[in-house]
């Protein structure tokens, strides 16, 4: 009797768990032009609004999903203004990187920028999830391409996942996003990291 | 060579230069004013909103950098945006009769794919011609090849003008002297026009004559001094040019040329004006206008030098307002004034 209603309890909590997942602070990051601000306004606002270039950042709490509030931070990806994602790497508890899949002339710069991110302390374990984004262009590089071109096979400290997108039609913006609160639960689940 | 790291001043001096450019201080699409962003792909200086539409158009179509937040220029992109430009771009297209304001029309046509085309050919070109030297025209003062462009440009001025006709002038005699300088300056204004300064006429004003002006306040008697002036004024330094040939040829075995220019030119040209009007000169000196050259110090600048529109504004603003320099203007005065039997009275 009573280890069925200990099962039981233990079944409610889990229930619970997974509902009562608060916030999660996401930094989303990548190089300029890549439409890091169009997916924090489509997500935000569902519209596809014409944005100017950041200077600084934009922040937006999003509730992509059911039960999931994520605090999207989104810094400007001018070179001049890489060098302050790192004061946002404090307590981020998941990475978007996005990245122009047209842009094959830059996408060396990128994995440069990614694993520039990657190295730093506080970034350690931190799930990450590349946003291949302007899928609707022609000769857009595919998931497994990004995977590749930004060195993620060899990638072992954080777990990763390629996702396809256009942020100008939403498509692939909240199957990323769903994945990206997945990761971020197994993660808050991991003991020892520091929140 | 275009992956080069290229240094953080050769990046702001070429985009200090290409912004000075009044073609270059509005907005391409928009016409909005100072403008920091570029569109490498047409080499056009584009507002942070013209910006945000071309960067939606996709990186195929059209390439934004800024040129402020952006360090890692290429030279191939540098060279693109020096090459390029929005007046080229503007003329292009307008050529082309493409007058659209719709930006996602206007550059995916045809008219904007051929522009990419031919700025990426020119761009490789300079590329390879001027390698990393940092200003295409030679006059940077990082540029290690500059004595070539200089000589470059320098005789291409040079050839612009009736070389014949303005070496004559000493020679000719006193009763044509005032029609000649206003024949030569005609072929001048004809010629020369790309290569004045915008700021000519207002460096212009700034001599001898301003204290004048204002005494007399007849605004329209000021005014055409003032042309008078720019224009002799002009000349002279074409002249100066012309006597800075002929002195370095003479004088091969100088060492500095800059040197050896300045007295002897303008020694020459006291002497000519000695040889053809003696009586002329001796008044111009009893006037104070006479060719002192010793009180020339060797901070003022020989005015002659300046090659291209930049270089010639910038002497045009050293150049001393001395009345003691024989300079066109005071001839062109006085000849007139002799004209009107002035001295002779």
């Amino acid at each position: 009797m009573g280890i069925v209603l200990s099962q039981f309890l233990s079944r409610i909590n889990e229930l619970y768990e997974s509902f009562s997942y608060s916030e999660a602070r996401i930094l989303m990051v990548g190089l300029d032009a890549a439409g890091k601000t169009t997916i924090l306004k489509k997500l935000k606002l569902n519209e596809t609004v014409s944005t100017i270039p950041t200077i600084g950042f934009n922040v937006e709490t999003v509730s992509p999903c059911k039960g999931v509030t994520f605090t999207v931070w989104d810094v400007g990806g001018q070179e001049k203004l890489r060098p302050l994602w790192r004061h946002f790497f404090q307590n981020t508890q998941g990475l978007i990187f996005v990245v122009d899949s047209s842009d094959l002339e830059r996408i060396s710069e990128a994995r440069q920028e990614l694993s520039n991110v990657l190295e730093n302390p506080e970034m350690e374990g931190v799930p990450v999830v590349v946003i291949g984004n302007k899928q609707d262009i022609p000769r857009a590089l595919k998931a497994h391409d990004i995977a590749q071109k930004l060195s993620l096979l060899q990638q072992k400290a954080n777990p990763w996942h390629v996702q396809e997108a256009c942020a100008k039609n939403g498509e692939g913006i909240y199957e990323a996003m769903h994945k990206l609160s997945d990761m971020v639960k197994d993660f808050e689940k991991v003991p020892g990291h520091t929140k | 060579m275009a992956d080069n790291v290229v240094d953080q001043k050769d990046i702001a001096a070429i985009f200090k230069r290409l912004r000075a450019l009044p073609e270059n201080k509005t907005c391409f699409d928009c016409g909005h004013s100072n403008p920091t962003w570029a569109s490498v792909t047409y080499g056009v200086f584009l507002c942070i909103d013209c910006s945000a539409v071309h960067r939606s158009l996709g990186v195929h179509l059209t390439f934004i950098r800024s040129t402020q937040l952006d360090t890692n220029w290429t030279w191939l992109q540098l060279r693109a945006m020096q090459v390029g430009g929005n007046a080229k771009a503007n003329a292009f297209f307008r050529q082309h009769n493409l007058s659209t304001e719709d930006s996602g029309a206007k550059y995916r046509s045809r008219v904007a794919e051929m522009y990419r085309e031919k700025l990426a050919t020119l761009a490789a070109r300079a590329l390879q011609q001027y390698g990393l030297q940092v200003h295409l025209d030679g006059h940077g003062p990082h540029s290690p090849n500059s004595p070539d462009g200089k000589e470059h440009d320098f005789f291409k001025d040079v050839e612009n003008q009736s070389f014949s006709q303005t070496v004559s002038i000493p020679t000719n005699g006193k009763n044509n002297h005032g029609n000649d300088d206003k024949d030569l300056s005609k072929t001048m204004e004809e010629t020369r026009v790309p290569t004045i300064g915008t700021r000519k006429p207002v460096a212009a004003k700034k001599k001898g004559l301003g204290a004048k002006k204002g005494g007399l306040g007849a605004t329209k008697v000021s005014t055409n001094f003032s042309e008078l002036e720019s224009r002799a004024q002009q000349m002279d330094k074409d002249k100066e040019k012309v006597a800075f040939m002929n002195a370095r040829e003479a004088e091969a075995e100088l060492i500095s040329p800059n040197l050896a220019y300045e007295p002897i030119s303008f020694k020459r040209e006291e002497e000519k004006l000695r040889h053809t009007d003696p009586k002329k000169a001796a008044q111009l000196e009893r006037l104070g206008m006479g060719a002192v050259t010793s009180k020339r110090g060797p901070g003022t600048a020989p005015s002659g030098r300046g090659h291209s529109a930049s270089a010639s504004m910038e002497t045009v603003e050293q150049v001393k307002p001395t009345k003691t320099q024989p300079s066109f203007a005071d001839k062109l005065r006085a000849s007139s004034h002799s004209n009107m039997d002035f001295f002779d009275r």
